[in-house]
């Protein structure tokens, strides 16, 4: 009887860890890959034989300075690689703001000391989606030293976690972890700027961070690091650096020469900082104000140093009036977020090495909130969201009634109304700083684009600007206008400077809304030795200085298109919008007495009278693509549905149609109600799709794809060889691992992966470890990480196009040696606000800017097979409420706003040749809507605009998981795919049927394989998103890999060899145990 | 009543098994029904399994009154395929959850719905999962007094 218990209760055991066993191991082949990226392990490999006739690895190959004479990779020459051009971003970068008795460059065998947690914890990437990840230069290292510690400092990331308390609250706790484990690899030398720094403060600021408690997130810190609603200080203040060491200010004498103070805010995904969220007791009452312990650190180094510099780590533009009008501060020098190796540069500016050449990407305001933009920002709910919103992520809104006058375009534009006496711009309506009436002087500290050197540059015209205007047979126009610009340098040091080519269309008094001075391109100058000249030539399309006229009656039954009005345009070169704004207002005979803010010079400035004859005021309503441009948008605006609620911001009157809060809106109309209730599409079941074809024997393998043209015949019979159950795979999971498709000989693969500042993924994980080049696990760098770079903003004040070309052509290094053809970035929304938690993402105010830089890094990644898919797509204007806040907007703010960044980058008109269109090849869609409308299921926004307008064709895939409840909308909207993070083992583990996000669809479908069959639009839909995602891919690295022999194998990984083991053994023992229960009691009954 | 005459410990671990899972099977209930946006896909499925779980474990708690006797084959193979069901459902309800939560723990770490949705699925798995455990403990034991 007891050997029957205890059999019984064994064969229990093991039938129960048998069920647990196959379980796991079905949930780890599911997400296989994500095992794989964490734990460096391969579970599956391509296997190709390459052959002279049919060759592997030969399409997209390395430099040689990447590779060893054998052809396999070398990880130290990469490394090195990444360090030279982080430090060439990092100096370019730098943005020297003030500099006061020649307080800077530091001389070389300077003894200094630095000040500030941030000096030593620097913020180096964001906290959340786009990291500095890996070994890394400190500051104190690239001022002091000559050789890498890259074992002892690597890049920190500070988490949060969820506590509950007792009382119910939800506490929000930080946890301090190391990027990578540890390093164990190469060190390298540099020339460092050879100064001598003061360790005393350097050891207390390592031990404050240490000491940092760890449920105590006011003192916590990293080199990447989320924000939080309210910003509590993590500056020491005196009393704390001398609870570490009473005596730390002995220390000063020693190191006097200068005392450089770091001051900081992060910068991350998924939080915003808000309107007075700052806690209490900081002496701050915005939490992008200097604090207390942050003024007093200033006030210490200006007591102690005969030499103040304050370096501004951040991607948020902090409030700094203050550090500009203390004469005691000697200078300011912004430096970003500088990336791992970026403090090299930082480090070459401080000792004059390099001169500093950036330009702020952001406005300077004296208060962040003197911004029209910063009225409506953060959560607003419908008042009466609870009685008529059905869907989850469809109660939160914002009113972007700041229209047009976003960043520098506010502040300038009402600059120059007020001179002119005009619009009530002097009104007190949006004043924060002035004394009276508004007031540029009082309200700006630094425009954007504004940036000092060592030296002085003499700008002049070299010639006149030529015009060039073409129109082609089908419409589409080519307008350009090309400026060569004489740069002399006239100063004592060589340096580089940006050529900021600025324009001014002409406003028509109740006409569409213009800014007085917007960026239309920019150049930038070679390193010039002092009297040396460059003549810089800049080509602007002028397609950037229309206007978009919602009103405007195109004659064909349609509303709305890009104009030029006739009239005079005014072009100009300046330091930043400001005093480009004051060159051109020189030539229109405008003086300081008019009540100008500085000097303006006439000669800077350029006149250009358009008129009809010239270039056709609607000559930019046919889209590079030659597509005819009309109204797309007017459900963005809120007016659209509920007429006159809603007041945008328009100069024809600054106080009358200065912003209101709009905290409290009620939905009424019936179809915005239904929008917003995701009632996009309705399918049918009863279409004859006889003539979509699918299962054809055409014989095509996919690898035979490779440079085929989008509009070639041979994708007709390629996508009708493939099943619509195939296509339906590939049009729902878009990464980062893509379903392989048997009728085209294509394999199941991880694809993807993220972030711009390099690809997050370590070498050791490679996604393709049969290139020749793959690092093995082995090597010593393997744990190097490619995100390293700095982040977007530090990117774009370079204001150089080289080096944005180069990012993204050494990230497609990267890609080949990581195996990965697909990045999710870089991002292209623009800074609508300073307020914005995820600014360090993106590059600018500017969409001018920010489009270049995306198409810089998108045409560099190309060059080695990379696909740059810049997110997100479009109108992510805030992480509040990020998963479906429904942002309003005039649709001209859309189209001169984010979506000109977005199209610029996308028609890459500068790379475009009579023989090709290049364009890029990826995108990724935002969480956010436009108007009461899903973005991804905007028709109007992805099939018209985004593959109308501009021509995309391409891999255009959601964020993540983000309305899977909308399946057959996104389908049909354009989008090619969804982000769906974490799945793998299409077929088997993961299927249609079995997506846990597919379950619960709004329109009450069951999504499945068989699911659209009655519905000829969408087999349509997902037949176009397969040609488009394959021809993506057709046109990057990923072919390296293909040819008519490759096939994917299952590798006996260690955890699955456990797994299959661990069924084996608990089936083998239940089976044994409960036999053995079935015998003894036989046994008893015969005895 | 006459089921409960003369029983054991073991028979009242069973029986709070049997309750167990009957409130793994609400919760899980009600986590397939707080948002849409998170209903289960296999949810017809996993309820199914879990009404077979109860079912099948009243089955073992009444068949060692019967002419059966204690520790007979059909409570033993009943309490086998119950613990197997249940380690079904905890896996495939932590395999549907298993992208929201590590995205709780990262990038969506502001998800009210989601963290309700993880709490609920939690106290079912745990449900569930003591169940089983029960279950296992108690086929080690006799469950009619002698």
């Amino acid at each position: 009887m007891k050997t029957k218990k205890i059999m019984r209760g064994l064969s229990a055991l093991f039938a129960f860890l048998m069920c647990v066993s196959i379980i796991l191991g079905s949930i780890m082949e599911g997400y296989s890959s994500t095992i794989d990226s964490t734990l460096g392990t391969t579970s599956s490999v391509f296997t190709s034989e390459s052959t002279d006739d049919d060759p592997l690895y030969d399409k997209y190959v390395p430099d040689d300075q990447y590779l060893n004479d054998d052809g396999t990779g070398n990880s130290e020459a990469l490394i090195q690689a990444a360090i030279d051009l982080g430090r060439e971003e990092g100096a370019e970068s730098c943005v020297l703001l003030k500099n006061e008795n020649d307080a800077l460059p530091l001389s070389t065998g300077s003894n200094i000391t630095l000040l500030g947690i941030r000096s030593v914890v620097s913020l180096l990437g964001q906290g959340m989606g786009s990291y500095a990840k890996g070994p890394y230069i400190s500051l104190a290292q690239a001022l002091s030293e000559n050789q890498t510690d890259f074992a002892n400092t690597i890049a920190t990331l500070l988490s949060t976690s969820r506590v509950t308390n007792d009382d119910g609250t939800v506490t929000q706790v930080p946890t301090l972890s190391n990027t990578i484990d540890s390093w164990s690899g190469s060190e390298f030398e540099f020339d460092g700027a050879g100064m001598n720094v003061n360790q005393t403060m350097l050891d207390i600021y390592a031990e404050i961070q240490l000491q940092a408690s760890a449920d105590d997130i006011s003192h916590a810190c990293a080199n990447n690091e989320k924000l939080q609603d309210v910003y509590s200080t993590i500056e020491p203040s005196a009393d704390d650096l001398a609870a570490i060491d009473a005596d730390y200010a002995s220390s000063f004498a020693t190191y006097g020469d200068a005392a450089i103070v770091v001051l900081g805010r992060p910068s991350a995904e998924s939080a915003d900082y808000t309107k007075g969220g700052v806690a209490d007791g900081l002496g701050a009452s915005e939490p992008l104000e200097l604090t207390d312990n942050e003024r007093a650190l200033v006030k210490m180094a200006e007591e102690n140093f005969d030499t103040v510099i304050v370096l501004l780590n951040t991607t948020n533009v902090m409030e700094v009036a203050e550090l500009q009008d203390d004469p005691e501060v000697d200078a300011i020098m912004w430096i970003g977020f500088p990336g791992c190796y970026g403090m090299l540069g930082v480090a070459d500016v401080l000792c004059g090495k390099v001169s500093p050449s950036g330009g702020l990407s952001d406005t300077y305001a004296t208060y962040n909130l003197s911004a029209p933009a910063t009225v409506n920002m953060g959560d607003y709910t419908y008042s009466n969201a609870e009685s008529v919103i059905t869907d989850d992520d469809s109660s939160n809104y914002v009113i972007e009634a700041e229209g047009i006058y976003v960043g520098y375009k506010y502040y300038e534009t009402r600059y120059y109304d007020s001179v002119l006496g005009v619009h009530n711009a002097d009104s007190t309506a949006g004043t924060y700083a002035s004394e009276g009436g508004w007031d540029y002087e009082a309200e700006m500290v630094y425009s954007f684009g504004y940036g000092l050197s060592y030296t002085t540059f003499d700008f002049e015209w070299d010639g006149e600007p030529e015009l060039y205007v073409s129109i082609a047979e089908d419409g589409t126009p080519t307008a350009t206008l090309t400026f060569d610009v004489k740069v002399t340098n006239t100063g004592d040091v060589a340096g580089k400077t940006s050529v900021q080519i600025y324009g001014q269309a002409p406003y028509i008094e109740g006409g569409v809304e213009k800014s007085a001075i917007q960026l239309l391109e920019y150049g930038k100058t070679d390193t010039l030795e002092p009297n040396e000249s460059e003549v810089v030539t800049v080509v602007v399309d002028l397609q950037n200085i229309a206007s978009y006229d919602e009103t405007y009656d195109n004659g064909d039954g349609t509303t709305g298109t890009y104009i030029l009005d006739p009239g005079t345009y005014y072009f100009a070169v300046g330091n930043g919008a400001h005093y480009a704004l004051n060159n051109i207002m020189a030539l229109q005979g405008y003086t300081e007495e008019d009540g100008m803010v500085g000097e303006g010079d006439a000669s800077m400035a350029y006149s250009l009278e358009i008129t009809e004859d010239v270039i056709s005021k609607t000559a930019f309503s046919i889209s590079k693509a030659g597509v005819a441009i009309s109204n797309q948008l007017e459900y963005a605006d809120w007016n659209y549905f509920q007429e006159g609620e809603v007041t945008y911001l328009s100069r024809s009157d600054w106080e009358a149609t200065y912003p209101v809060e709009y905290s409290d809106m009620t939905l009424t109309d019936d179809q915005l109600i239904s929008y917003l209730n995701g009632n996009y599409y309705t399918m049918s079941t009863t279409d004859d799709t006889s003539d979509i074809l699918w299962d054809q024997d055409n014989g095509i393998s996919f690898y035979e794809m490779y440079d085929v043209d989008y509009d070639d015949e041979k994708w007709t019979d390629l996508l009708d060889q493939i099943s619509m159950e195939e296509a339906m795979y590939l049009a729902t999971y878009g990464g980062p691992t893509l379903p392989g498709m048997d009728s085209i000989n294509m394999q199941e693969a991880y694809l993807t992966e993220n972030a711009a500042t390099g690809i997050a993924l370590a070498l050791s994980a490679s996604k393709d470890t049969s290139a020749p080049w793959a690092i093995s696990s082995d090597d010593p760098n393997s744990a190097w990480m490619g995100c390293v770079f700095a982040g977007a903003p530090n990117v774009a004040s370079t204001f150089s196009h080289d080096i944005q070309y180069e990012l993204g052509e050494f990230v497609g290094v990267e890609s080949l040696f990581l195996g990965i053809p697909i990045l999710w970035g870089p991002g292209l929304n623009t800074h609508r606000t300073a307020y914005n938690g995820r600014n360090g993402e993106y590059y600018s105010e500017d969409p001018i800017l920010t489009g270049n830089c995306g198409m810089e890094f998108a045409i560099g990644g190309l060059s080695n097979g990379l696909i740059a898919s810049p997110k997100h797509f479009a109108f992510n204007d805030q992480e509040t409420n990020r998963d479906g806040v429904a942002p309003y907007m005039t649709e001209q703010k859309a189209r001169e706003g984010d979506l000109r960044a977005f199209q610029i980058a996308f028609e890459a008109f500068k790379y475009d040749t009579e023989e090709e269109d290049v364009g890029m090849l990826g995108v990724m869609t935002s969480f956010s809507k436009i108007g009461p409308v899903e973005v991804t299921c905007s028709y109007n926004m992805i099939t018209n605009i985004l593959n109308g307008e501009w021509g995309f064709k391409g891999y255009c895939v959601t964020d993540i998981y983000d309305d899977m409840d909308l399946y057959t909308a996104v389908l049909a909207s354009g989008v090619t795919c969804y982000d769906t993070r974490g799945m793998s083992g299409f077929y088997g583990s993961v299927t249609l049927e079995n997506t846990s996000y597919f379950a619960g669809q709004v329109d009450g479908n069951t999504v499945s394989s068989t699911l659209i069959e009655g519905d000829a639009n969408l087999q349509q839909s997902v037949k176009q998103s397969v040609h488009q995602i394959l021809y993506a891919l057709s046109q990057s690295n990923l072919m390296n890999r293909y040819n008519s022999t490759t096939t994917i194998e299952q590798v006996m990984v260690w955890w699955r060899v456990a797994y299959y083991a661990a069924i084996g053994v608990s089936a083998v023992l239940m089976v044994v145990c409960f036999i053995v229960y079935l015998t003894a009691g036989k046994k008893k009954e015969v005895k | 009543m006459t089921v409960l005459k003369n029983r054991t410990v073991g028979a009242y671990g069973q029986i709070l098994a049997a309750i167990l899972g009957i409130a793994g099977l609400v919760l899980m209930i009600i986590n397939n029904n707080i948002s849409s946006s998170y209903s289960l896909s296999s949810f017809g499925l996993l309820a199914a399994g879990a009404v077979l779980g109860i079912v099948l474990t009243l089955v073992a708690v009444v068949t060692p009154t019967t002419s059966l006797g204690d520790l007979d084959v059909v409570s033993t193979l009943s309490i086998m395929v119950t613990v197997g069901v249940y380690a079904f459902i905890i896996g495939q309800m932590a395999n549907e959850r298993i992208l929201m939560i590590s995205g709780l723990f990262s990038w969506n770490s502001t998800n009210a719905t989601g963290w309700s949705v993880f709490y609920m699925m939690i106290a079912s798995i745990v449900c569930f999962a003591v169940s089983a455990v029960l279950l296992i403990v108690t086929s080690f034991m006799k469950t009619v007094k002698e």
